[in-house]
């Protein structure tokens, strides 16, 4: 036999003990006996106050399209092979082939466009592109007091150690690979039998 | 923290008054001072209030609630009055102007009204009238004729929704309302709100007994539901009516239909406190106006966990709750109170347990078993 109001009753015994679980996790935090920074899955208060408390950024975290120069020799990675171009589904790059003094085309862009209010952060290029040259960046804070212009060349253009530092697994992953053919080859060039493909592959760094 | 620290502040600005003053304004002068310190302090408690509520509801929901303008967000309410003022005042073509632009303010004025009989400490009470409890049940219904008036005025169906649930509602709530007061009248023999805490230094609280207990509870839920609060703010629930009666209200107007709203459930919240929990009296390391600042404050706490916790109710549901159960429940409380007050201490026990606990116990198998029998799946007739 239930009595009116017993749900009620029962409803009522649940929030309160929510709200008194704040204050319990709220001193076991400040007495450094559960972790501080709340978050999803924790206990009590779990929001993240934004700007001075950050979660981490997931490295698969995609957000636009960043060109990769590298770090050591300061070339370009970007052939302006034009595969990004092809299957963007908004069509929001634009590249020019660079062009030496005899006409002739350069495996260089002369200029690389993204229009970032076009992007949908697909990442579709970055899966494209075999040169491992277009990559999406994690960077997420992008509010501007102007509405965004064009990204060019020297906007899109970051760092390969940039990229190393905000995608470690990705890049030990590549690294690993690179290793495993590199090994492979030693092996090959060692052994009189005919080589054998390699395991993994360039694009095991994507 | 001085016991008589409100009343020496008092006496202070009165002598100052009688130095500068013909003795003849003097009883004026008093009164004057009194409801000052009331309107004073009326506003300053809603800001209190909002921010009380803004962070309850917020731990209830694991959130912090506001907690960037001063510290632990204290600062917040005022925020939110310059927010309020700042806005554009939009009056619609199809309204009538002069209730648009009045009700507001009558709706709030009433409100500063029900303090004046609220005994705050020992002496402390603006205006001790005998009929104090009748007063604050006079000025509290007054508000929903200026609801009712400010709903109909605005000419659009949102807000004549909004007013004619109002209506519903405070005639059905008052009634189990006044009559558990009635009990608590009967049994302290006063109308009047200090003779009542006198009455219950006494014989003790009256929400220690079984009677005062039920009607504690038959008082909170009624006057939940006067002053439009969650889980029955009917009259200006958000899914389903915009915001009901002030949907088409901005800015400053706005805000003073809010303040209506959190002053009266704060008012019903010290006099529930006076009429159930003893007023101000309470253990002496506190002064008597800090206990019923206390006492109020966690009878609006309740209030607040009510709404954390409770979904809206349907239109017919509210209704039924008041006339099947609360109606009934009250009868059976003053006449328990009755009991209580004419037998010895054993067989009132046994006369309020058996009708109160018995009481409840029919009042619930009935409305369960009809709502069981109500919601039950029917037999479709064969369409073919």
């Amino acid at each position: 036999m239930k009595f009116l109001g017993y749900h009620v009753a029962k409803g009522m015994l649940v929030t309160i003990s929510r709200f008194a679980n704040t204050y319990v996790q709220g001193v076991r935090r400040t007495l450094r006996m559960a972790p501080g920074s709340g978050g999803p899955g924790s206990q009590g208060i779990f929001t993240v106050q934004y700007p001075e408390q950050r979660l981490p950024v997931p490295e698969r975290f995609r957000v636009l399209p960043v060109l990769i120069r590298e770090e050591a020799t300061g070339k370009i990675r970007c052939t302006a092979c034009g595969i990004c171009t092809k299957v963007c589904p908004t069509q929001c790059i634009w590249i020019v082939q660079a062009k030496g003094e005899d006409g002739k085309t350069k495996n260089a862009p002369e200029s690389f466009c993204i229009e970032p209010n076009v992007c949908m952060n697909c990442g579709l290029c970055a899966e494209y592109c075999p040169f491992n040259a277009i990559k999406m960046d994690v960077k997420f804070e992008l509010a501007e007091y102007r509405r965004q212009e064009v990204l060019r060349l020297e906007d899109l253009l970051v760092s390969s150690e940039y990229y190393d530092r905000t995608h470690p697994q990705a890049t030990a992953e590549a690294a690993a690979a690179a290793a495993a053919k590199a090994a492979a080859k030693a092996a090959a060039a060692a052994a009189p039998t005919p080589a054998t493909p390699a395991p993994g592959g360039t694009h095991a760094a994507g | 923290m001085g016991e008589t620290l409100f009343l020496d502040l008092k006496d202070f600005a009165l002598a100052v008054a009688a130095a500068l003053l013909p003795g003849g304004l003097l009883a004026s002068v008093s009164a004057l001072i009194s409801a000052g310190a009331v309107l004073v302090v009326a506003p300053v408690t809603m800001m209190f209030l909002t921010w009380v509520e803004r962070k309850g509801v917020g731990r209830f929901q694991d959130r912090y609630g506001p907690n960037r303008v001063g510290p632990f967000g204290v600062l917040q309410p005022i925020a939110d009055g310059i927010k309020m003022i700042l806005k554009e005042d939009i009056i619609p073509d199809g309204s009538d102007r002069l209730l648009h632009n009045i009700m507001p303010v009558l709706a709030a004025a009433p409100v500063f009204l029900l303090f004046l009989v609220l005994p705050f400490g020992r002496g402390m009470v603006a205006a001790d009238l005998n009929v104090g409890v009748l007063f604050f049940l006079c000025i509290s219904s007054m508000q929903s004729p200026m609801i009712i008036s400010a709903g109909l005025g605005a000419r659009s169906k949102y807000s004549v929704l909004g007013s004619m649930r109002a209506v519903v509602q405070v005639l059905s709530y008052e009634i189990p309302m006044v009559i558990v007061i009635v009990a608590v009248v009967m049994t302290a023999g006063s109308m009047s709100t200090s003779e009542i805490v006198a009455a219950q230094v006494r014989d003790g609280w009256f929400v220690l007994t079984p009677w005062g207990a039920f009607g504690f509870i038959v008082f909170l839920i009624a006057a939940t539901a006067e002053a439009n609060r969650s889980p029955f703010d009917m009259s200006e629930a958000e899914s389903e009516l915009v915001a009901g009666f002030h949907t088409e209200y901005s800015g400053f107007k706005f805000a003073l239909f809010q303040m209506a709203e959190f002053l009266s459930a704060f008012a019903s919240a010290g006099l529930a406190a006076t009429l159930f929990l003893g007023g101000w009296q309470g253990p002496g390391f506190l002064p008597s106006w800090a206990w019923f600042g206390a006492k109020a404050l966690g009878v609006y706490f309740v209030l607040v966990w009510f709404r954390a916790t409770l979904p809206r109710f349907r239109i017919d549901q509210l209704l039924a709750l008041a006339w099947k159960f609360l109606f009934p429940l009250s009868l059976l409380v003053v006449v328990a109170a009755a009991a209580w007050y004419f037998m010895p201490l054993l067989p009132a026990l046994v006369t309020n347990l058996v009708l109160l606990v018995g009481g409840y116990g029919l009042l619930s198998s009935w409305i369960l078993s009809e709502f069981i029998r109500m919601n039950a799946p029917r037999a479709v007739p064969d369409a073919r």
